[in-house]
């Protein structure tokens, strides 16, 4: 039953200057796999992520993936492996949505980048894939945020990544798009794809089938099911809010009610 | 999709129309039989010329060989090589308001020229020190930025900034002390731009310096796609982005450090023919950078026309690319709504 290892933290510590932002990180993460990193503004999610990424350089410890350190991959070996999704942004230039999924070809493209009909039948197959197929030729500049988020998902889909790093990946959206990319994306870890998203509602955890990763301070406060580990003590902690996590009638979910904001000077108290 | 394919080989066809048809404008009047006459006895020796007074031979290999035709590839150089430089630098920097000068190599270039006219009468010493100090100056923006503020792209703007602003302070400098009679109406008028006193020997010299930065450029295209999307997604895609980008700097400095040997300052060229282009086929680099490279050249080849044909007095170059720049650009911005 024990799933395969795809990614482990060792002990990680990063420190800009002189100000530790990350300390002590370790945990793993299997095939399949979802986990929702939960934390507080400056908590260290984005380093996090960034390390994941081989973009910034642990001060100690090492990241693994599939048995191998990080730093043993070239930046295309890893991006045929490791997507980065981030917040759907307005880009600048109008590209069309298949000219930036086709990006996700590059780690297997030569200089001169030339899609061949195979990359284009990859990327038409990711856009399929999540029901944005005939937003192909429309300008990236021109779609919703919904749709530019599914566009860039569409692309790590395209680079053919096992493990998907996503940034925030509903903060932008409306309400009814932020559950819809949730169901999307819990649908991706069902095909096999890891993925390790970051949030600002602990409500999305607990509408997911994922495992949770609390953040604060830079380490790690709490690891397990959403509903074991977003509780009112560590809501409290982590974003300085009275919270009742109460269950629906049927009891089949759990959710947050928050009841009391505290304020700078109540947090200093406290 | 497949109509903007055909932008770039109908503009090429319309460069080698209009190019030719360069040849035969000016104030002395060449008939098409003389041209021909003269191409033939280039190409296939004096006797084939039959039509030709023998007397005339020397007259019309002054004005087509000596005079038109280094122009008309000035002109075609310089264009394309800005275009191209300004279409780069924008997908690098994803900022559709950036030109080539964007890091000092135009203010270098300028200073370069101007110390050396003041310190030579010879024009190689200006030409080379003109390539020089345009080189050094985005050297120095890369090592400020390298030293003093880290290296992603915005920083880079920075460092572009301080060593423009330090070359033109120092070009201010050159002009305050040059002699006010001779050098420094000279330099002045080098700045504004113009292809009168271009030579055949130097773009001889200089073209595949530049044709090479052009193509080496436009074979980029899909990694400035790629960079086009921000540093770190670039990198998650796979690319490396610091060499990457050293590279493009370090081509589209060359092209447009030598697009200032031949004709001085040259403005608004490689700003708004990119987005001319973007407007035609859309922000694919790799379309792009061609599809920019020829209507470059276009653009530039018709403006030296004008110049040479509408004024009887020439008018520097740089002074008309400017008037006509400013209006397509107000026409830009206001097409640019959607997205760029």
């Amino acid at each position: 039953m024990a799933k395969e290892e795809l990614l482990r933290l060792d002990n990680i510590n990063f420190s800009y200057q002189k100000r530790t932002i990350l300390s002590n990180i370790s945990f793993s993460l299997t095939q399949g796999e979802l986990i929702l990193l939960l934390g507080p503004n400056g908590g260290g999610k984005t380093t996090l992520l960034k390390i994941l990424l081989g973009l910034l350089q642990p001060r100690q410890g090492s990241v693994f993936f599939a048995g191998e350190p990080l730093t043993a991959y070239s930046r295309a070996q890893l991006a045929r492996r490791i997507a980065y999704v981030p917040q759907a942004h307005r880009e600048i230039f109008a590209y069309t949505v298949e000219e930036v999924a086709l990006l996700g070809r590059t780690p297997y493209q030569s200089l001169f980048a030339v899609a061949s009909a195979e990359d284009k039948r990859i990327a038409q197959a990711a856009l399929e894939k999540l029901d944005i197929a005939h937003l192909g030729q429309r300008c990236y500049t021109e779609i919703s945020g919904g749709e530019r988020q599914l566009t860039l998902i569409a692309r790590a889909l395209v680079q053919g990544a096992e493990l998907f790093i996503m940034d925030e990946p509903v903060s932008g959206l409306d309400y009814g798009n932020q559950m819809r990319l949730l169901e999307d994306i819990g649908k991706l870890a069902a095909t096999g794809i890891s993925c390790i998203m970051t949030s600002h509602f602990p409500d999305h955890a607990l509408l997911t089938d994922c495992r949770a990763v609390l953040l604060h301070n830079g380490g790690i406060i709490a690891d397990g099911a959403p509903t074991d580990v977003i509780t009112r003590n560590n809501l409290r902690l982590l974003y300085h809010i009275e919270a009742e996590v109460l269950a629906t009638p049927d009891g089949g979910r759990c959710f947050c009610l928050p009841t009391w904001a505290m304020r700078e000077e109540e947090r200093r108290l406290s | 999709m497949s109509m903007k394919r055909l932008v770039p080989p109908a503009l090429a066809l319309l460069l080698a129309v209009t190019a030719l048809a360069s040849l035969f404008l000016g104030q002395y009047q060449v008939t098409p039989g003389q041209m021909l006459a003269f191409i033939g006895g280039k190409l296939f020796g004096a006797g084939w010329g039959g039509g030709l007074d023998a007397t005339l031979l020397p007259l019309i290999d002054n004005v087509l060989i000596d005079i038109r035709l280094p122009r008309i590839l000035a002109a075609c150089l310089i264009g394309a090589s800005l275009a191209v430089s300004g279409t780069s630098f924008q997908a690098l920097f994803i900022n559709p308001l950036v030109s080539p000068g964007l890091l000092g190599v135009l203010a270098g270039a300028s200073f370069g020229a101007a110390l050396g006219m003041i310190l030579s009468d010879s024009w190689l010493v200006v030409q080379c020190s003109t390539l020089f100090f345009g080189g050094a100056a985005v050297m120095a923006a890369v090592l400020i930025t390298r030293i003093f503020v880290g290296n992603s792209a915005i920083m880079l703007v920075l460092g572009g900034i301080i060593s423009g602003a330090f070359f033109t302070a120092a070009l201010s400098i050159i002009k305050y002390t040059a002699d006010p009679s001779n050098q420094l109406p000279a330099i002045t008028y080098w700045l504004m731009g113009s292809l009168s006193a271009v030579n055949l020997q130097t773009i001889l010299i200089l073209a595949p310096i530049m044709l090479a930065a052009i193509f080496f450029l436009t074979i980029h295209g899909g990694r400035l796609n790629v960079l086009s999307m921000g540093e770190e997604e670039a990198a998650a895609l796979g690319l490396n982005v610091a060499r990457t980008r050293l590279i493009i700097i370090f081509l589209a400095t060359m092209a447009s450090a030598m697009t200032v040997v031949i004709g001085g300052v040259i403005g608004w060229v490689g700003l708004i023919i990119p987005h001319i282009c973007r407007m035609l086929i859309g922000p694919d680099n790799r379309l792009l950078l061609p599809t920019s490279a020829l209507l470059g050249a276009l653009y530039l080849l018709v403006v030296d026309d004008i110049c040479r044909l509408v004024f009887t007095f020439e008018i520097p170059l740089g002074i008309v690319t400017s008037l006509i720049g400013i209006p397509f650009f107000l026409l830009v911005l206001k097409n640019a709504k959607r997205g760029w």
